[in-house]
């Protein structure tokens, strides 16, 4: 079943803001395709992000999904949120 | 720059620079340190060049930067009527003198001669900072090698900042990079904003909890529980790209390809034991302190200030039987502590003895830990900071840092890449471990890195 694109839509919003306001420091272009890495992402701040998606979201990613390539972009995580 | 108060700005800027829960617990061991013989807690930083650097543009550079940071040239009193530590600006303009050194063979001119650079860099940890001339937190020297390579060397009071802000410190030296007034401060401290007594102690509670746990595990350190003089040593080890290639897909391999602090945390534990054993010990626990980046990633940031809280692991000593185990229990240990908000909630605790004397924090120590403050002290640092190429006519080969470090524990050891080349510095202080000691633990940490086995 494909996801309701509102759904989806908030899914990005929530975790770009989560982002902008809790982990990085981004600029105003900042959206779902940007690269998280050259914005900073490091390993603690996948791990606060990891703890903030299980809060807001209750999901628990497995270790198999933390790959660079999934924690690219806002929009690579969201796919990871069932 | 001052403010009226008399609060020295970091970089000419508002708000001025405070002191952070991190900088008073580096004060405290500072004062403690100073008083056992110790000379204080200073940190160096090596930029190897491969040739001589423009000595008149690096004068200008660093005349510029003592000029912009009145903080390198500042010192911490405690306000008689709040307590609270700032610091206090000096009455005269600093100046930064760039002094040259040269190993014998090196044919610099206007170089005062010194036997070789890591005794020179030894001598220079071993003695206070102040100098008569310069500036009371920084100084900058160049040491001609004998193969025609230049170090410029930073020695710094780790009371300015951490290890990444050492390498922010350098890019703004040597890549002319802006120092206005309008750089922001972009740590990211809850500790620093207001809060009720109540929530503030609630908030502080899981990392005093984590203490009384930890106290109650039977660890020591290399040097004992007792501070006592003992000169400074260091050994560096540096791995070429592809060693350091390996080293990272077995951090990955071992905890996740995310998150890997685990692994350094482990082998460096492993390397330490191994010390124990050639001494017929066999501690039952290792008790490390992880300090953890709180600057806001990706955003412009001061130099100053430690920027850093601190996860406290504890590994057993059956932990350590093997690699994979020892990085299985760091690594539960990082997931459950971070999801646990440790790292938020030793800041508050910071926050809350930024009033405390440098006796009261050791008498802390001392009644909690049988003082003991860990059983080693371990950094990752990642890539350098700022990408270093060409400085004043000379290319960058290579950087690291050397810190410092206090007995007790006694020994340490500190790993940062530059350039996909990881470099390893064992620091540790006579009377508490030895040549032969930083070798088994360099020998064993390389191994378990690179899992080659010795040579």
């Amino acid at each position: 079943m494909t996801e309701a694109p509102d759904a989806c839509r908030e899914k990005k919003k929530k975790l770009i803001e989560l982002i902008s306001t809790e982990i990085l420091e981004v600029g105003p272009g900042f959206d779902e395709n940007s690269d998280l890495f050259e914005a900073g992402l490091d390993s603690m701040a996948i791990m606060q992000l990891l703890i903030q998606i299980e809060t807001h979201f209750g999901v628990q990613l497995r270790v198999a999904q933390l790959t660079r390539a999934n924690f690219s972009t806002v929009r690579q995580i969201a796919d990871l949120i069932p | 720059m001052t403010s009226p108060a008399g609060v020295v700005s970091g970089a000419s800027a508002t708000p001025p620079l405070r002191l952070t829960g991190a900088d008073c617990f580096i004060l405290a061991l500072d004062r403690i340190m100073r008083r056992n013989g110790q000379h204080g807690l200073n940190g160096q930083t090596h930029v190897l060049l491969d040739g001589a650097p423009d000595p008149e543009a690096l004068q200008a550079a660093a005349t510029r930067l003592a000029a912009a940071f009145p903080v390198l040239n500042a010192k911490v009193s405690r306000s008689f009527l709040t307590l609270v530590p700032a610091w206090k600006p000096a009455r005269q303009s600093p100046a930064l003198p760039v002094r040259c050194w040269r190993e014998p063979g090196s044919n610099a001119l206007d170089a005062i001669e010194t036997p070789s650079l890591r005794e020179w860099a030894e001598n220079i940890l071993n003695r206070p900072l102040v100098a008569r001339e310069g500036c009371r937190n920084l100084r900058l020297d160049v040491v001609f090698l004998a193969d025609g390579k230049a170090v410029l060397v930073l020695t710094w009071a780790h009371l300015l900042f951490d290890g990444k802000g050492a390498e922010l410190l350098v890019g703004a030296l040597l890549q002319n990079e802006p120092l206005s007034a309008d750089q922001p401060r972009t740590s990211k401290n809850p500790a620093e904003a207001p809060m009720s007594l109540r929530k503030r102690f609630a908030t502080a509670k899981p990392v005093v909890e984590r203490f009384f746990t930890l106290a109650r595990n039977k660890y020591r350190s290399l040097s004992g529980p007792h501070p006592r003089p003992g000169l400074l040593r260091f050994i560096i080890k540096k791995l070429d790209e592809n060693q350091t290639a390996g080293v990272q897909n077995r951090a990955c391999d071992f905890t996740s390809p995310l998150f890997n602090a685990a692994f350094y945390l482990a082998c460096a534990a492993r390397a330490h034991r191994q010390a124990f054993l050639s001494r017929g010990e066999d501690p039952p626990h290792y008790v490390v302190s992880i300090p953890v980046q709180i600057r806001r990633k990706g955003g412009a940031t001061t130099p100053f200030q430690n920027c850093v809280t601190v996860l406290f692991f504890c590994l057993k000593r059956e932990d350590l039987d093997s690699l994979e185990t020892a990085a299985a229990a760091a690594q539960t240990q990082f997931e459950e502590m971070m999801r646990n908000r440790l790292d938020t909630s030793f800041l508050h605790v910071l926050e809350m003895m930024k009033l405390l004397p440098a006796p009261f924090y050791m008498r802390f120590v001392g009644h909690q830990f049988a003082g003991e403050i860990t059983s080693f002290f371990h950094s990752f640092t990642g890539n350098f900071a700022v990408p270093l190429d060409e400085v004043f006519g000379a290319k960058v080969l290579d950087a690291h840092h050397i810190p410092a470090v206090s007995a007790p524990p006694g020994s340490g050891l500190f790993m940062g890449i530059f350039k996909g080349r990881l470099s390893v510095t064992f620091s540790w202080r006579e009377n508490a471990s030895s040549e032969k000691e930083a070798g088994i633990i360099t020998d064993h940490l390389l191994r378990d890195l690179t899992g080659d086995p010795l040579p």
